[in-house]
């Protein structure tokens, strides 16, 4: 039986966290994460499969381009790109737009905000897998990219996803007191998929360009994928000056932005 | 101890609204607050049926959130002892994509319902819901009549320790509102404390020992329900 203390503060339970409760969360965020699957599917025939063909299209469509322009492009790098580019774009926004979900679809009952960060993260792992599966195939089956390189792939995909969702969470405040900070992500977003290195390597790069991604964490996350793929890289050109602290300040806004949710689902309860 | 003698304790609750509005289409917009409820105090025994009576914006809604721990107060402290659920509307979450037999299978699980327990639960659900082979179609093709059955269902055979109702008697047929009166008499006699804010005054009167009255976000009566209703009527007139 919760015993729980409502201030302005927060939100507490003072009575003993039970096993009987531990196993209803356990079952909330199996609940919460299937939810969050089924609202992709929708309607639609091919269901959640979609998550997979997504960066697989674009990538195709982005390739046709290129060909008709005859520009040389990769078509591993293009697909390695894309994939990572697509799942930085979901991440970051579903992280802004957090605060729409904060009941997690229960509505008779509060949930614990654990079971919020557990469904989320539980959720960014299985999505940007999956974002970045049918890619994966592709590269193995088309271009040859050996085990290796796929495992970073798969492993540096999860990684970005949940990154990028804790970094989006720290503006989700801000986003809800000012509506336009969303607008402004996407449009920074869009600028980041021509901007950073997803269709072309960073090598493609050059000026101020080139400098600019070098303070861009996806560059980081695109260029060791190619390198593990055996595709033209900048990785042995790396400072560790600057990736270094990148990496740290992304991962400190990650778990910053983790680690703020309770405090941020009560705050904006009331706006 | 005494304190454990009580179900909720809601002590000096302020609570405010924050909006952002825009005068004209090409201001830049303020952001305003409204104060919903004011040093709204009061201890509710376990056990006790009360009964939540004001107009339209008085701010029963608001309070039952903020018990329900929906909502932060922006002054004061509530407790509460025992697993709350609040019944407002007629929808636990439903998901419109799977038929009203998966819904009710699904959120039992999430709602803490274990497997053991799920069959009667369901059968509890579809006996008092009477709504047919409907229950294996999809949930965005029910009426609001159907919506709510379930819905009401649903929560009334979850037994919480405290339970808040939101005007939820009002959806569906006068046979529906019979059978839910009936079926929450029969949960209150069963269960815990009861908070229900309703329109349904001779509800009110029959199934509640206390009544609590709020006029615009202040708690103007605390005391036996007859009384309640009196004073809201008579407030409803003026």
């Amino acid at each position: 039986m919760p015993n729980i203390i409502i201030t302005p503060e927060r939100l507490r339970q003072v009575s003993e966290y039970t096993q009987t409760e531990r196993e209803d969360d356990s079952s909330r965020v199996s609940f919460l994460l299937k939810n969050k699957f089924r609202r992709i599917a929708g309607d639609r025939r091919l269901g959640v499969v979609w998550i997979l063909l997504d960066p697989i299209i674009i990538a195709s469509v982005y390739l046709f381009v290129f060909s008709v322009l005859r520009a040389s492009a990769n078509g591993a790098t293009v697909f390695i790109g894309i994939a990572l580019i697509r799942i930085l774009q979901d991440s970051t926004k579903s992280g802004v737009n957090a605060i729409s979900d904060f009941s997690g679809g229960i509505k008779a009952e509060r949930i614990r905000t654990r079971v919020l960060i557990f469904s989320s993260i539980y959720f960014r792992v299985l999505d940007s897998f999956f974002q970045s599966i049918g890619v994966v195939v592709i590269l193995y089956l088309a271009y040859g990219v050996e085990p290796v390189g796929l495992l970073v792939i798969l492993l540096s995909s999860v990684t970005l996803g949940i990154v990028c969702e804790g970094v989006g969470l720290n503006l989700a405040l801000i986003a809800r007191k000012i509506p336009d900070v969303k607008s402004i992500v996407d449009y920074i977003l869009f600028l980041m998929f021509f901007g950073s290195p997803a269709l072309y390597s960073l090598s493609s790069t050059s000026g101020v360009h080139r400098t600019l991604n070098l303070y861009n964490p996806f560059t980081y996350f695109a260029e060791v994928c190619r390198y593990f793929s055996g595709l033209e890289s900048s990785v042995n050109e790396f400072s560790a000056g600057i990736y270094l602290p990148l990496m740290g300040l992304s991962l400190l806004l990650t778990y910053r932005g983790y680690a703020k949710i309770d405090e941020l689902r009560w705050k904006v309860s009331t706006w | 101890m005494v304190i454990e003698e009580h179900s909720i304790l809601i002590e000096d609750i302020d609570l405010e609204y924050h909006d952002y509005t825009r005068d004209r289409l090409f201001s830049r917009g303020r952001t305003s607050s409204f104060h919903a409820l004011k040093g709204i105090k009061c201890q509710i025994t376990r056990g006790e049926n009360v009964a939540l009576l004001g107009k339209n914006g008085a701010g029963k809604s608001t309070l039952l959130k903020c018990i329900a721990g929906i909502i932060r107060p922006s002054a004061g402290t509530i407790s509460t002892f025992g697993r709350v659920i609040l019944l407002s509307g007629s929808d636990p979450g439903f998901l419109p994509h799977l038929t009203g037999g998966q819904n009710v299978i699904e959120l039992a699980t999430a709602y803490g319902i274990k497997d053991s327990e799920l069959g009667e639960f369901y059968d509890s659900v579809v006996e008092f819901a009477e709504i047919g082979e409907a229950i294996d179609r999809n949930f965005k093709g029910y009426s609001t009549g159907m919506r709510g059955k379930i819905g009401f269902g649903f929560i009334t055979a979850l037994r919480p320790e405290i339970l808040l109702i939101d005007e939820t008697l009002g959806v569906g047929d006068l046979e529906f509102r019979k059978k839910a009166s009936g079926r929450l008499e029969e949960f209150i006699q069963n269960s815990g404390t009861v908070i229900i804010s309703t329109h349904s005054l001779n509800l009110a009167k029959k199934i509640c020992s206390r009544g609590l009255v709020v006029d615009k976000g202040v708690l103007v009566y605390d005391g036996d329900s007859a009384g309640a209703v009196d004073l809201h009527i008579s407030n409803s007139e003026n």
